[in-house]
């Protein structure tokens, strides 16, 4: 899942008030705060209501376990863990198209289907300046050549997706691996 | 409604928090919130749609054939002329998945 600028902005404000809340109660039941010296008068006996979590170590988990919670989102808000899943065009007016890298690989395990020698494809798409990038690592069937089989496929790739996608494919690298054997089925 | 006249096109969901909040109801108008967002830039029209779309049609085609239509209608319907259509493609539907469909 990628976020766009506002939502992004959204999730983060509810981590930090989530990871604010949770430090907050951590302070409390660890005793280094006591929330009754803050504030005087009514807010100050609520407060004080506070001071009863001193010691409390189910507070204490569930405060440790709500910044966790606060801190992942943090980063998958950031995408730190699943940066750019598009592939992005911009054309000379300033318009975006951008393809889903998944919608992609789909199209690659779709056409290399019916390349005879190929039992399976799994494509990785990279995007670089000029075009995709795409790396896959293919199951062939053992009794075709593996170079023939390597450069079908990469012809395959090139033609079909520039002409489904509209984008060009500047690198195809087939990682080739033999299928794995048949068991014996002999006593 | 322009982007649905476009023949091999279907409505996604944008990436982010409002798709779930849209998420009750699965009524024509409720889909389209969750798969166009559409801004005022001054007098400049900012649309952002989340398409899937099927195998066989080019893309790029494709993807002109959604620009006019929004255009024209927006141009139709509300007299705006300066719209930027911004298209995000999030899966491609093959052939394969009509058929797993079918046999589901």
């Amino acid at each position: 899942v990628t976020l766009d600028t506002f939502n992004r902005v959204f999730v983060l404000t509810i981590a930090l008030l989530v990871a604010v809340t949770a430090l907050a109660l951590l302070l409390v039941t660890a005793g280094l705060v006591s929330p009754g010296a803050f504030a005087g008068g009514w807010i100050g006996e609520q407060l004080r209501q506070l001071d009863s979590l001193h010691g409390s170590s189910e507070i204490l988990a569930l405060a440790l376990v709500a910044i966790l919670a606060a801190a992942s989102t943090t980063l998958a808000a950031l995408e730190l863990i699943a940066p750019g899943r598009e592939v992005t065009t911009v054309d000379a007016d300033g318009l975006r198209f951008a393809i889903s890298r998944e919608g992609i690989s789909r199209v690659v395990q779709y056409v290399c289907e019916d390349v005879t020698g190929v039992d399976d494809v799994q494509p990785t798409v990279r995007s670089s300046g000029r075009g995709l990038e795409i790396d896959c690592v293919t199951t062939l069937q053992p009794r075709f050549n593996p170079i023939e089989v390597s450069q079908r496929l990469k012809a395959r790739i090139e033609s079909s997706v520039e002409a489904a996608i509209g984008v060009p494919v500047r690198q195809v690298t087939v990682h080739a691996r033999p299928a794995p054997a048949p068991r014996s089925t002999l006593p | 409604m322009a982007i649905r006249e476009v023949d091999g096109v279907t409505l996604a969901l944008m990436p982010g928090i409002m798709p779930l909040v849209f998420r009750a109801g699965p009524d024509s108008a409720t889909r389209v919130r969750r798969a166009v967002r559409a801004r005022l830039d001054g007098k400049t029209a900012i649309v952002d749609a989340w398409l899937k779309v099927a195998y066989g049609t080019p893309i790029p085609e494709l993807v002109n054939n959604v620009r006019q239509n929004v255009r024209r209608r927006l141009a139709e319907l509300a007299e705006v002329r300066d719209v930027r259509v911004n298209v995000h493609i999030t899966d491609v539907m093959l052939p394969s998945d009509d058929h797993a469909e079918e046999d589901a």
